[in-house]
């Protein structure tokens, strides 16, 4: 750690797996009234259940994603943070606003619209959050006149991000018009501005892991970010095809949606490059390995499971199956989940100036993700079966979930128990770094980087 | 530096020219959104906002989108008709004895007003989607009238031997009562015989209608 505010990140990654594990426990909950419909059903019916659930995800995901950026930030600009303070002030206004956001579901103040249910009040509070955040990092990297490639693309995924989630605050009395402008925050958030907070901080990570010179990936990151643009802004047609919308979003959404996975490989192929090559001792094995499966399942969770189901001729049989949440979880989970992990794993050991026990991070690694990629696959199956039975034989929905369907939910509740060990694991390891004494002296781990 | 710059900068132009494309695709589509649904009315925004407060979307899908707990219910107005969902929106535990939507219990304003939000949905042009399904399978299994009875919903409205819905009559005992071709009619169109049926038209086949009256014929 080169500079004190870097510590600005710690909050951020200490909330980041308190609301992992929330999301987790719900997410097992949900799964077990597929099985038992009666599970808790007074008391956290389903779809509070779920709303808490990706909830809980997408605040966490951001929690990271912001930590990584603090970190992140001084490091490239060679400078401070512009305000530590404020880092603090900001963390404190959005971690209230999403436990309250959290507390209110349960006694039903929703909006009602999936990942974004926070009411508009609190939109307001996050809001003003995420504004004091870029006006930290804004200001750092402005007063620094250092935008290098990282930063510019960093910093235009983060203002991208908070201008999409305005397009969410509205009220909109046609569900045609209200699902067009959800599919703007949503998708636009994972197959556009996400993606290049991602592909921005992968660089900073590789820079940092393996050695390799910024002008060298200088050119790589914005081949990536400029195809997933092209790709993914026109894209989002593969969400316009049965909501209401003009008919011309079916060839639209089919082609770009075709494509949409070459950026993802790009990077893959660029993190495994750079891997290779690499010039220097991998120090922190256990952040490589996060973040080289961060890049694989992110090409096969969300290239290859999205593609499969973007041409209209086939979503027309899919649309809204389990075969949309065997994508939504691996996705989800490889492009961003395995991102940010990989980051507080290359992040908090040096915060705290401590050495991470590698065996426990590369235990969480595979158990975690096999457990996923499981969870995912059994989706899948599921899927298939509702395609077939419900879709093309035209059977009753009701009758296919508690007679076919079900079958691969029990099985996906069992790979949800794996995953929750796993995160037991990931947890622990970080606890043990965070509060345990230093068992080792970490300075030959900085030196270098 | 400065022969380095190209990728920055196309980046900036690709993005400029997808945004711009993008926007005039965007102004094009809601002018015509409207065009592709009936007319909004006030009923049908209240229904919007209940269909929101209530959180529908966790369990259901609509248009699609939504959570895959609960039956898609983008043509549900169709298939079950309006009384039926407003019955059902006021007590569906009444209506439907297993039900798992144990915690709605709408009164009867706000279920009038959320049928006309999902007679509404049912509406829009949704460019052919759910799409008709190619069809029961020849399977022994599945044309069995049994199995037609369950998979085309009656067993959500009616008991047969113990077991099923309450929301219509028990029909263990209907084809004492009622001949085959009185049957037949009932089931493709309640409304040819009772103006007042609550009960809404069923899309089988001839084969399966057939199978069906064989089913409840063999309850007796
Ligand atoms: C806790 C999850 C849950 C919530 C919340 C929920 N539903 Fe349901 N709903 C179901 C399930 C599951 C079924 C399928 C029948 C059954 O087993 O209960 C169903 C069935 C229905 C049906 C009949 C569907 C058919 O094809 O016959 C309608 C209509 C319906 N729900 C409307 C609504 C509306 C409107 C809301 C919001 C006010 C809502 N539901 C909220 C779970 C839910
Ligand atoms: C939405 C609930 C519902 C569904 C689904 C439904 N019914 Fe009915 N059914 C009723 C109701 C209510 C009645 C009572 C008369 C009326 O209001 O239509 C009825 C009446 C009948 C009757 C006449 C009983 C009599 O003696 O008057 C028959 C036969 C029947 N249903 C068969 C079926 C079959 C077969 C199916 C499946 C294809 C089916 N129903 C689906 C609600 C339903
Ligand atoms: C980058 C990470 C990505 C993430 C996190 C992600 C996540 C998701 C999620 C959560 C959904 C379901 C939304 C809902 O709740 O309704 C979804 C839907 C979809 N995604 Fe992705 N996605 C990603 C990338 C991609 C890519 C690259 C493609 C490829 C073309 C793709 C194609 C699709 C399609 C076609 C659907 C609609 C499925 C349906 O019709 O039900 N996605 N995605
Ligand atoms: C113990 C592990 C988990 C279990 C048991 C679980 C279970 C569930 C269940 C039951 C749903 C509702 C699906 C439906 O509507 O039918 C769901 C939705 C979802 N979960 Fe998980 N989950 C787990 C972990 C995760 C993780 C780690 C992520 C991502 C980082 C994730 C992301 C999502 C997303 C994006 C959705 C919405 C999917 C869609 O709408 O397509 N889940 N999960
Ligand atoms: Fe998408």
């Amino acid at each position: 750690m080169r500079f004190e505010s870097q510590k600005a990140a710690y909050k951020y990654f200490i909330f980041t797996l308190v609301l992992l594990v929330l999301q987790v426990l719900f997410g097992l909950i949900t799964a077990a009234q597929f099985i038992w419909p009666d599970f808790m059903a007074q008391t956290m019916p389903f779809n509070i259940g779920r709303a808490i659930h990706i909830n809980t995800m997408v605040f966490w995901l951001l929690f990271g994603l912001m930590g990584a950026t603090y970190y992140l930030v001084p490091d490239e600009t060679d400078s401070e943070l512009y305000s530590t303070k404020l880092a603090d002030f900001q963390f404190w206004l959005l971690a209230v606003t999403g436990v309250v956001a959290v507390i209110g579901y349960v006694f039903g103040w929703t909006e009602g619209r999936e990942y974004i249910e926070a009411p508009r009040l609190l939109d307001w509070l996050i809001v003003v959050g995420v504004l004091a955040f870029l006006y930290n990092i804004g200001i750092t990297i402005i007063k620094s006149k250092k935008w290098n490639s990282i930063l510019a693309v960093l910093f235009s995924g983060l203002a991208g991000l908070a201008v999409m989630y305005l397009f969410g605050m509205k009220f909109f009395g046609s569900i045609s018009l209200d699902q067009f402008f959800w599919w703007w925050v949503i998708h636009f958030w994972v197959e556009g501005t996400w993606e290049l907070i991602a592909a921005a901080i992968t660089a900073y990570l590789l820079i940092k892991l393996t050695g390799v010179q910024l002008k060298v990936i200088t050119k790589w990151l914005y081949l990536e970010v400029t195809l997933v643009v092209l790709t993914g802004v026109l894209g989002i047609g593969h969400h316009y095809f049965w909501i209401g919308t003009p008919e011309y979003w079916l060839p639209i959404g089919g082609i770009f949606g075709l494509l949409e996975p070459l950026p993802i490989l790009l990077m893959v192929i660029d993190t495994m490059r750079h891997v290779k090559h690499s010039p220097e001792l991998h120090h922190n094995r256990v952040a490589l390995l996060w973040l080289i499966g961060a890049a694989f399942t992110h090409f096969v969770g969300a290239g290859l499971m999205g593609v499969v189901q973007t041409l209209p001729s086939i979503n027309k049989w899919t649309h809204g199956t389990q075969l949309t949440a065997a994508h939504g979880h691996l996705a989800f989970y490889g492009a961003f989940a395995m991102l940010v992990i990989a980051a507080m794993y290359y992040a908090v050991p040096n915060i705290v100036n401590r050495q991470v026990s590698s065996s426990k991070g590369i235990w969480a690694f595979w158990v975690m993700l096999i457990s996923m990629v499981c969870m995912s696959f059994i989706l899948f199956g599921a899927g298939i079966t509702q395609v077939y039975l419900e879709r093309i034989m035209g059977m009753d929905f009701n009758y296919v979930k508690t007679n076919f369907t079900n079958f691969w939910l029990l099985w996906r509740l069992v790979a949800g128990v794996a995953f929750t060990v796993g995160t037991i694991i990931l947890v622990d390891d970080f606890l043990h770094l965070a509060i345990k004494k230093p068992a080792v002296n970490r300075r030959d781990i900085d030196a270098g980087l | 530096m400065s022969n380095e710059k190209w990728p920055r900068n196309l980046f900036i132009v690709v993005t400029v020219i997808c945004v711009a494309v993008f926007l005039f695709l965007t102004v094009d589509t809601l002018k015509q959104v409207q065009a592709r649904s009936p007319e909004l009315t006030e009923k049908v925004v209240a229904g919007k906002r209940l269909w929101q407060k209530n959180n529908c979307i966790n369990c259901h899908t609509i248009l699609g989108n939504g959570a895959y707990f609960a039956p898609d219910l983008t043509k549900v107005a169709q298939k079950r008709g309006e009384k039926w969902l407003v019955e059902f929106l006021k007590d569906p535990v009444a209506v439907m004895p297993g039900t798992v939507m144990k915690n709605i219990a709408m009164s009867e304003q706000e279920a009038d007003e959320m049928a006309a939000f999902l007679e509404w949905v049912s509406k829009v042009d949704t460019n052919g989607w759910p799409p008709e399904p190619l069809g029961l399978g020849d399977s022994e299994d599945s044309s069995s009238g049994e199995s037609v009875f369950q998979q085309a919903g009656c067993v959500s409205c009616h008991t047969t031997n113990g077991d099923g819905g309450t929301f219509g009559p028990d029909l263990s005992n209907v084809a004492s009562e009622r001949n085959n071709s009185w049957l037949k009619k009932y089931i493709s169109n309640p409304k040819q015989i009772n103006e007042q049926a609550k009960m809404p038209d069923s899309s089988l086949s001839g084969e399966e209608l057939d199978a069906v009256v064989d089913y409840l014929n063999n309850l007796k």
